[in-house]
């Protein structure tokens, strides 16, 4: 299985995923997901939660191969 | 404890004497125990669910870890074990493992028929007892990681098991409770912790920025012990160790 590297970003800062896991392609775009949501409700705890976040899925060669921006993670709904 | 030891089972019988004094006789009987070692290279099972066993390990060296896979695929790591631990102690009774055992570091692991075990436990009070003490003492380590699954945050988690972390392996001499290698990936942290690893990432990184910890690779220096026990809820009661570590002296 290839090795992914999930970077944290929020804007220009990058939390860089120095270890990557290995992982099935066809398997990114659902981890990406539960750890952008997992994320979101730790942050939904301590009542602050910064939606600018994405995380960036790049292999070994550095290619981008998913990114998932943290407001399209989760729906929101009666706000208005 | 490692393979340097004159008696692969000497640790054995000192961590169960340090629950229960044995007399010299018991203390015989726990070196005269058969047993085979086995050197076993990282990502090998011990033990697999539903696997009928037919000895009891008792680690050497190394680590290992025992878990649960679920319907999704998902593992939870269920305890780290550590030259000195019994591993599955409760094997000895049960008709059938209900849970995984996988070495996590190259581990040296002595087999212990279980039937010798159980006819050493019945034939010295003494060293029942104290088997039966270390298996509640698993059990007390099982409620507490309860607990950090499933009342606490990510912060609190992740610090909670680098403090135990560090705890433990100071009991065994393997390092200083402010200053220990971490032999496991983020993912397998994330495991402990119910966490995924890129939220493990992002919590050992607040750590740092925090200056409660210090890592690099696999290296964790605890810069302030108050400050990250007070940020992981953590004490060592639960431990049930003989003496209190050096950090919280």
């Amino acid at each position: 299985m290839p090795k992914m590297f999930f970077h944290l970003c929020d804007h220009s800062d990058y939390l860089l995923d120095q270890q990557g896991s290995n992982l099935d392609l066809a398997d990114v775009p659902r981890r990406t997901l539960r750890a952008a949501r997992e994320i979101i409700a730790d942050d939904c705890l301590s009542g602050h939660v910064n939606m600018g976040y994405s995380i960036e899925v790049r292999d070994e060669g550095g290619k981008n191969i998913h990114t998932l921006f943290f407001k399209d993670a989760i729906e929101f709904v009666g706000l208005e | 404890m490692s393979s340097r030891d004159p008696h692969p089972l000497t640790a054995f019988a000192q961590r169960l004497g340090s629950r229960v004094p044995l007399s010299e006789p018991a203390s015989a009987a726990v070196l005269a125990l058969p047993h085979s070692v086995r050197v076993m290279p990282a990502g090998e099972h011990i033990v697999r669910e539903r696997d009928r066993p037919s000895h009891c390990c008792l680690m050497l060296s190394g680590f290992s870890y025992r878990h649960k896979i679920v319907a999704n695929g998902g593992r939870q790591i269920l305890a780290i074990h550590m030259a000195g631990d019994m591993v599955d102690l409760q094997n000895t009774f049960f008709a059938s493992s209900d849970h995984n055992v996988q070495t996590l570091t190259q581990c040296e692991v002595a087999f212990i028929p279980r039937t010798s075990l159980e006819e050493l436990a019945f034939s010295f009070s003494s060293v029942g007892k104290a088997m039966w003490l270390e298996t509640l003492i698993d059990g007390s380590i099982f409620r507490e990681w309860i607990a950090n699954v499933g009342r606490r945050n990510a912060k609190q988690r992740i610090a909670h098991f680098l403090c135990e972390f560090a705890v433990r392996l100071e009991a065994i001499g393997l390092g200083e409770t402010c200053n220990y290698e971490l032999p496991m990936t983020q993912e397998q942290i994330g495991d402990v912790v119910g966490l995924t690893s890129v939220h493990v990432n992002r919590t050992l990184m607040a750590l740092d920025r925090e200056g409660l910890t210090e890592r690099t690779r696999r290296s964790v220096i605890i810069l302030d012990w108050q400050q990250l026990a007070r940020a992981g809820d953590f004490n060592t009661h639960y431990l049930h160790m003989p003496e209190q570590p050096s950090a919280l002296a």
